[in-house]
């Protein structure tokens, strides 16, 4: 089967959680062949990828959001008065669904992006979304606004890519939105992966963002949980990686029946015997994190300083990439130098994940918003306790649900506390007896719920079942797109 | 998780704000006004011409030199009136005030280079003394230089001044040939009649004088620096080029044909004319004064306060609702004060053409003439009405508008011209009334349909504009060669 994958910022071109599950899943099902659909914010011809492609991938079609169309001859706008209707219920969120979807894909009815974004039309159905809205801003900025915000719609909704079997989306967002309109288009199944909560996370920066005027931010918000419920609505499965997610989906008006939750997955075999036998005099804290604010990387570094008061001997690695937000990390770097913690805390960059798990005595992870961080069940899978913030998965992974029987492997803490983390580091300091009984307890759980093959396995019988789907119903309705091609 | 999400910062960021609607003033408009002074000063010294003291002399000659000086300066003027006009509205809303001189500079140098290849031309032709052609040369230059200066003048809007300049010239040039026509001048060839042009010269040099005072005070430096960075516009804005040369050319072509049809004369071996055609459209021209004095304080007042109040709105964060008042508002204004241009326009044309036919039958002339003149008052009642619309259109930056509207006067002037040209004197000027008129409607029927839907067009970029291209490549090289 031809699966094609939509990855939003991630896969092949900037690593990360979302991007190496992408590599593992398409290595453990060679059966199948892949088309990456890699959605990017710009054309960059000399972006070099970071995942070296496995032999299963056909190929790999670069999609940027910013295109700039060159200036040609302006092409019509020609639609009905019942489809004019169509887009304005959709561009003022009275409805979603593939009927606007269907119409924004077809050149010959609205012409290229640019071309719509200039019509008469576009500009009426402008002019009834800010009537409904706020009506007492700025118009000439909630015209801007609105270009801005569709014109990278339509540049992903008419873009020309080759015909696969299966559309897999992991994100929702522009990722979710492309994935549907592909599956309406091939008439396939769309399975829509959610790491974290896409939606959840554009609102957090929305409402942060001061370059946004107060006025649009309502309308930012509205946009992105549309896309999202656009995705939710022509998925044929909607799958979470935990359960709190779930309820969010759910929230955010998927179907109860396409719900499903499949964690991630680690292969065991790879971090057994990594462990250090017993602990030495100094203790070895490491974290594998990208360097960018969404992982707080300054309350890890303010937890040193705070353990350094203690007078706990201890080495704090931070290992992973620091050039994604060059600017963070100058900042974490200067941070380090103004807390005179250059001799305990490295930021050791890009590093052999395996070798810090050999030295490493506790794990540490303080983001303030996280999905189902895989490195945390690398370190589970290798033995080693946990310190974390209590976000995404973490306190499922940390102390287990109802039903499972290990016990803790680490503690949760609130987000932004470094007294809390520094605490529990030095509890571990204080208790190196428990650090292998926190240790064994996590790799437990990972033997019992969070296996790769496991996963491998679900996916597969997930994609199986949606291809079943179409070729039982080929035109029929299970598959909401059928109606609509 | 991953996703563009902080990328978009800077994607969106670029695109927001960005493009604000901008008011412009193409009062470039008043500039057309003197030209009228300078054409009724030739009227008048024509008329004074035959009581002359000197009594060998062709005051034909004295007219078509003129004549000839007036045309061809205001097409080549033409071609560069809207682009320097842009260009100078443009400066002055960045408040680059700095770059005007070298602006108006670089534009009579370019006109002077045109003016200067077309007399050379003439010479080759001409078989009249060299001081002759000479003095025809500067007549032509000093013509140059007041259409440029006023156009720098007006966008001062010192409109009272320019008029003033012009009236004072044209007098001047008036008492300088009655002076002449009671003096006992030494019977020479061409002596007399250079003399008569040397008084016109003088009487355009007291207006450029009088122009340049005014001028001093607007530049507040002296720079030569990109002397000819104006020509870029040319790819910018190709429109505005080709309407202003178009407009101007399609004013004289009918005049231009019939010097070589039936009835047409060579005078002193050099100048083809039309002595009663030429005559006939000075004559109807002098009748449109009217349509530029109402122009001036209808359109420039009462409707320019409603057209920068909608512009000031847009940009300054007006809502929809405040804004469709303010456009409901200026499209009132518009459309009212068109129809009362058209109205006032209409009632001196009419009796116009009342008292030429009431003198015909008083005195009696020869018919053709009579319809010449007929048809000129119609036809130069369209065209004036015609450069309003486009005007106007330039205003609502519809310059595609604008140029199709030239492009109709100046193409169906010269067709009709060329048909009817075979069928003898007694249809001349029907082409002319006829294609002014078929461009005025179509005009006046773009600027309506443009008006209807104004708010999306203020909206929306609706033409592309031009890329770096030939003039901009050039502008930057006769800058450089300039300044070494």
């Amino acid at each position: 089967m031809k699966v094609g994958i939509v990855a939003e910022g991630s896969y092949p071109f900037v690593s990360g959680g979302v991007a190496s599950w992408i590599q593992t899943m398409m290595k453990q099902m060679p059966e199948h062949q892949f088309v990456i659909y890699a959605i990017v914010p710009r054309h960059e011809p000399d972006e070099e990828m970071k995942y070296e492609l496995p032999d299963n991938v056909a190929g790999v079609e670069i999609i940027p959001l910013e295109k700039t169309e060159t200036v040609r001859k302006r092409s019509e706008v020609k639609l009905t008065a019942e489809e004019c209707g169509i887009l304005e219920d959709w561009f003022s969120f009275r409805s979603t669904g593939a009927g606007a979807l269907k119409i924004l894909q077809d050149r010959s009815k609205v012409g290229s992006g640019t071309s719509f974004l200039d019509s008469e039309v576009f500009y009426s159905i402008v002019k009834s979304c800010y009537r409904l809205e706020d009506g007492s801003a700025s118009f000439l900025d909630y015209l801007w606004m609105m270009r801005a915000m569709y014109k990278p719609v339509l540049a992903l909704l008419q873009e020309e890519l080759p015909e696969v079997d299966l559309v897999h989306a992991v994100s929702t967002g522009y990722g979710g939105l492309l994935g549907s309109v592909l599956s309406m288009r091939f008439g396939c199944p769309l399975i829509l992966t959610e790491h974290g909560l896409y939606t959840r996370e554009r609102e957090e920066e929305i409402i942060q963002a001061d370059w946004i005027p107060p006025i649009c931010k309502d309308r930012w918000i509205r946009f992105f949980r549309q896309l999202s419920e656009e995705a939710y609505g022509q998925a044929h499965r909607v799958i979470s990686l935990f359960e709190r997610n779930r309820a969010f989906q759910l929230e955010g008006g998927a179907s109860p029946d396409s719900l499903e939750v499949v964690p991630n997955g680690v292969d065991l075999s790879v971090y057994e015997n990594l462990r250090k036998p017993r602990p030495e005099e100094r203790m070895v804290i490491v974290s594998v994190l990208r360097v960018v604010p969404i992982k707080d990387v300054k309350t890890m570094i303010y937890s040193a300083w705070l353990l350094k008061k203690r007078g706990v001997p201890f080495e704090f690695h931070l290992v992973g990439p620091r050039k994604e937000d060059p600017l963070y990390a100058e900042e974490c770097a200067e941070l380090i130098a103004r807390l005179e913690l250059s001799d305990e805390v490295f930021l050791t960059g890009p590093g052999d994940v395996q070798a810090y798990l050999r030295q490493a005595d506790v794990l540490v992870l303080t983001s303030i918003s996280e999905g189902q961080p895989l490195a945390m069940l690398e370190g589970m899978a290798a033995g080693i306790p946990w310190v974390t913030t209590d976000v995404g998965s973490c306190k499922e992974l940390i102390e287990g649900t109802e039903a499972d029987p290990f016990g803790p492997c680490g503690f949760c803490v609130p987000p932004v506390s470094p007294e809390a983390v520094a605490d529990r580091l030095a509890w571990f300091f204080d208790h190196p007896e428990q650090l292998h009984v926190y240790g064994d307890a996590g790799r437990e759980r990972i033997r019992a719920y969070y296996q790769l093959h496991e996963v491998v396995w679900r996916y597969q019988q997930i994609y199986l079942d949606a291809a079943g789907k179409r070729r039982e119903t080929h035109g029929g309705n299970r598959v909401p797109a059928a109606e609509n091609v | 998780m991953a996703g563009i999400g902080f990328q978009l910062q800077k994607m969106f960021k670029d695109d927001h704000f960005s493009s604000n609607a901008k008011a412009y003033g193409y009062t470039a408009m008043v500039t057309a006004g003197p030209w009228l002074v300078v054409l009724a000063t030739l009227l008048i010294i024509q008329r004074i011409l035959p009581f002359s003291k000197t009594a060998d002399f062709d005051g034909r000659l004295v007219v078509a030199s003129i004549s000839y000086c007036f045309i061809f300066s205001q097409i080549i003027f033409g071609a560069l009136q809207l682009i320097v006009t842009r260009y100078v509205s443009d400066r002055l809303y960045e408040r680059d005030t700095k770059s005007l001189f070298s602006v108006f500079l670089g534009a009579l140098i370019v006109q002077g280079a045109a003016a200067l290849l077309l007399w050379l031309v003439f010479c080759l032709w001409s078989v009249l003394p060299g001081m002759y052609n000479l003095l025809l040369l500067f007549l032509f230059m000093s013509l140059l230089i007041i259409w440029t200066q006023s156009v720098f003048l007006t966008a001062a809007k010192q409109y009272m001044t320019i008029v003033r300049a012009f009236v004072t010239g044209g007098a001047t040039a008036v008492l300088l040939t009655i002076l002449l026509s009671i003096t006992t001048i030494p019977d020479r060839p061409f002596l007399y009649e250079g003399l008569v042009v040397l008084a016109f010269l003088a009487g355009m040099m007291v207006t450029a004088l009088f122009l340049s005072r005014m001028l001093i005070g607007m530049f507040p430096e002296w720079g030569t620096r990109d002397l000819f960075k104006f020509l870029s516009y040319i790819d910018v804005f190709p429109h505005l080029m080709w309407t202003g040369l178009l407009y101007n050319a399609g004013l004289w072509v009918c005049n231009i044909m019939i010097w070589f049809g039936a009835g047409s004369t060579l005078i002193a071996g050099t100048f083809k004319v039309h002595l009663q055609y030429d005559t006939a459209i000075f004559l109807a021209y002098l009748t449109i004064i009217p349509t530029y004095m109402f122009f001036v304080v209808s359109i420039e007042t009462r409707f320019y306060e409603k057209y920068k109040r909608y512009y000031g709105l847009i940009n300054n964060g007006g809502s929809l609702g405040a804004i469709e008042q303010a456009m409901k508002d200026m499209q009132g204004t518009l459309a009212g004060e068109i129809k009362r241009l058209i109205r006032n326009q209409s009632i001196v044309t009419f009796a116009a053409i009342l008292l030429t036919v009431l003198l015909f039958f008083n005195y009696g002339h020869d018919s053709d003439f009579l319809f010449m003149r007929l048809f000129g008052y119609v036809g130069a009642f369209s065209n004036a009405l015609l450069l309003v619309n486009i005007l106007l259109m330039l205003y609502f930056e519809d310059r595609k508008g604008a140029f199709r509207s030239a492009v109709i006067f100046f193409i169906m002037n010269a067709v009709l011209t060329y048909i009817l040209l075979p069928t003898g004197e007694s249809n001349y000027g029907l082409s002319f009334a006829t294609g002014s008129s078929i461009a005025f409607i179509y005009s006046l029927n773009r600027l309506m349909n443009l008006m209807d839907s104004i708010e999306y067009h203020v909206f929306t970029p609706t033409q592309p504009k031009g890329a770096a291209g030939f003039f901009t490549r050039w502008s930057v090289r006769l800058s450089e060669r300039f300044n070494q």
